[in-house]
């Protein structure tokens, strides 16, 4: 038997023990409601034992249900998603979502007509990623995605970081887009005083602090202006790599000249030929608060280093010295 | 590598991935006798690949089900960079991994049921079919049985494989050939018994 031949019959079998549910999900598919959430006619199984379930519940004795609703309505976790939207979901340790906030207007948009309180954090995350990506906030222009983990039991927000930042580059590998994600575990104390001053999320001021402390030629309020995605490509910047952050992906410079174009700017600059230009690194940065490119080469007996403006290619700064 | 992978898999996809875009562009407008169309050409792949994960047929047939649910509400969010059936087994991954999620949560399994070996109602298939999907649930790892799944029924390249299991290509190779040696000699032990 062929490999061919072996995985035809393999495949036959599969096909032949395939159950047909076409008629159920014709008879579904209209009334489908809530479009990124699966599991919620799964309830309607259970719809006759949850009526006698609930009348069991109230005879048990309000002192026991008390004490499990304390328990369950407990905030364990904080779940944090910045694109540009800012989206805080609270959890209990069952990991069930108690509450959604929008922390600023675009998010409202995204949150809007979404049920997500009683979801598990996996759905809602899943519903999330999926809203941001239909209202156009993940696309080629800004691909970088925040997520940041509050935790009492930084063992567990850890490991809840690192799930949520697979599931997120799962769903966003299927539908074709290539994002960055950038993921950190937050200890929402420390910041909280710095992101109520800059009215920014606890994410986004723990991202700035562990950019400063790797690069202190930045400020924090000139960062706290910037998009995830311009704070992507500053990480994405050997000089100033962050350990805390887990990075996935590459930020996209699209919205920008390009390395290739801010190299040809710069050389036309200087009045050289690319082909006498030798030890070039270009890499994106934030500089004279702008984003630039940071073009440094040289040729001849010359050293030269360009600031390029990363939208407009407009030469910002430059300087020139020569080799002793 | 790659030249070889492609040699490998070209003679045995399947499914047009052109064919199956157009149904995603009738999807996403709403016409619902394309839903019925991408149903026929791919639910065996997302029933045997979600099998693969759950190893529990009631679980898959609700996954089956959902996973079109999910793909007729989704459809206008498909872009047609990706292949529809990647996207599709995706959407079937992330479901099927829920399912496993829930069962985790709401059933205290005892260890020992938690390899209890594979059973494939006696309603689905004939006794011989079911006997080989059986035998490569129980057979095989995790890892062959769904690069074996994907690759047979779904017709998936490997380099898919790689990217939809997050594993590099020379493994997902491996494996795969490693996989295809275990049925064989199943299927052998079986037709010599005969």
């Amino acid at each position: 038997m062929t490999d061919r031949e072996l995985e035809l019959r393999f495949k036959k079998a599969v096909e032949a023990c395939t159950p047909d549910v076409l008629d159920k999900v014709m008879a579904e598919c209209d009334n489908y409601q809530d479009k990124v959430i699966p599991f919620e006619r799964k309830q309607n199984y259970f719809r006759k034992f949850t009526a006698i379930a609930a009348a069991c519940v109230v005879i048990a004795g309000a002192g026991i249900f008390g004490f499990l609703n304390l328990s369950a309505s407990r905030v364990a976790s904080i779940v944090s998603l910045e694109v540009n939207p800012s989206i805080e979901l609270k959890i209990n340790k069952d990991e069930e979502v108690l509450e959604a906030n929008a922390m600023n207007a675009d998010a409202e948009e995204i949150l809007a007509g979404m049920k997500l309180k009683g979801l598990d954090i996996h759905t809602a995350t899943n519903a999330l990623i999926g809203s941001l990506l239909k209202h156009g906030y993940i696309d080629e222009l800004a691909n970088s995605i925040l997520l940041s983990v509050e935790d009492e039991d930084s063992v567990r927000g850890d490991a809840l970081q690192e799930t949520l930042s697979e599931e997120i580059n799962a769903i966003l590998t299927g539908a074709s887009v290539n994002a960055s994600i950038l993921s950190q575990y937050v200890d929402g104390e420390v910041v909280d005083a710095v992101s109520q001053e800059y009215q920014i999320s606890h994410g986004k001021a723990a991202l700035i602090e562990h950019i400063l402390a790797a690069n202190s030629n930045y400020t924090f309020e000139e960062l706290s202006k910037l998009s995830v995605n311009e704070l992507s490509l500053i990480i994405s910047n050997p000089k100033n790599q962050v350990e805390a952050v887990k990075a996935t992906g590459e930020a996209t410079e699209q919205a920008y000249i390009g390395a290739e174009q801010a190299n040809m700017i710069a050389f036309a600059h200087a009045g050289i030929e690319e082909s006498s230009v030798y030890d070039l690194e270009v890499e994106i940065d934030y500089e004279y608060h702008m984003m630039v490119y940071d073009v440094e080469f040289e040729s001849g007996d010359v050293e030269y280093e360009y600031f390029i403006n990363a939208m407009t290619g407009e030469v910002v700064e430059y300087e020139k010295e020569y080799a002793e | 590598m790659i030249f070889l992978a492609l040699l490998q898999t070209t003679q045995i996809a399947y499914n047009a991935g052109s064919h199956l875009d157009a149904l995603m562009s009738r999807l996403a407008v709403g016409d619902k006798d394309a839903l019925a169309e991408l149903y026929h050409e791919t639910r065996a792949a997302v029933y045997g690949f979600s099998l693969s994960i759950t190893k529990n047929p009631a679980d898959s047939e609700d996954v089956l089900q959902e996973t079109y649910l999910k793909i007729w509400a989704n459809a206008e969010r498909y872009t047609a960079k990706g292949t529809p059936m990647s996207w599709i087994l995706t959407i079937a991954k992330n479901l099927s991994l829920m399912k496993l999620r829930e069962k985790k949560r709401h059933q205290d399994l005892e260890p020992e049921e938690w390899d209890m070996s594979f059973h494939i109602p006696d309603t689905a298939g004939n006794t011989e079919d079911r006997h080989l999907l059986e035998a490569a649930l129980n057979i095989l790892t995790d890892e062959e049985r769904h690069i074996i799944l994907l690759h047979a029924v779904s017709g998936l390249k490997h380099r898919e494989i790689a990217e939809l299991l997050d594993m590099a290509l020379a493994t997902v190779l491996s494996k795969y050939h490693r996989a295809l040696k275990k049925l064989r000699k199943y299927i052998e032990g079986v037709e010599a018994n005969d």
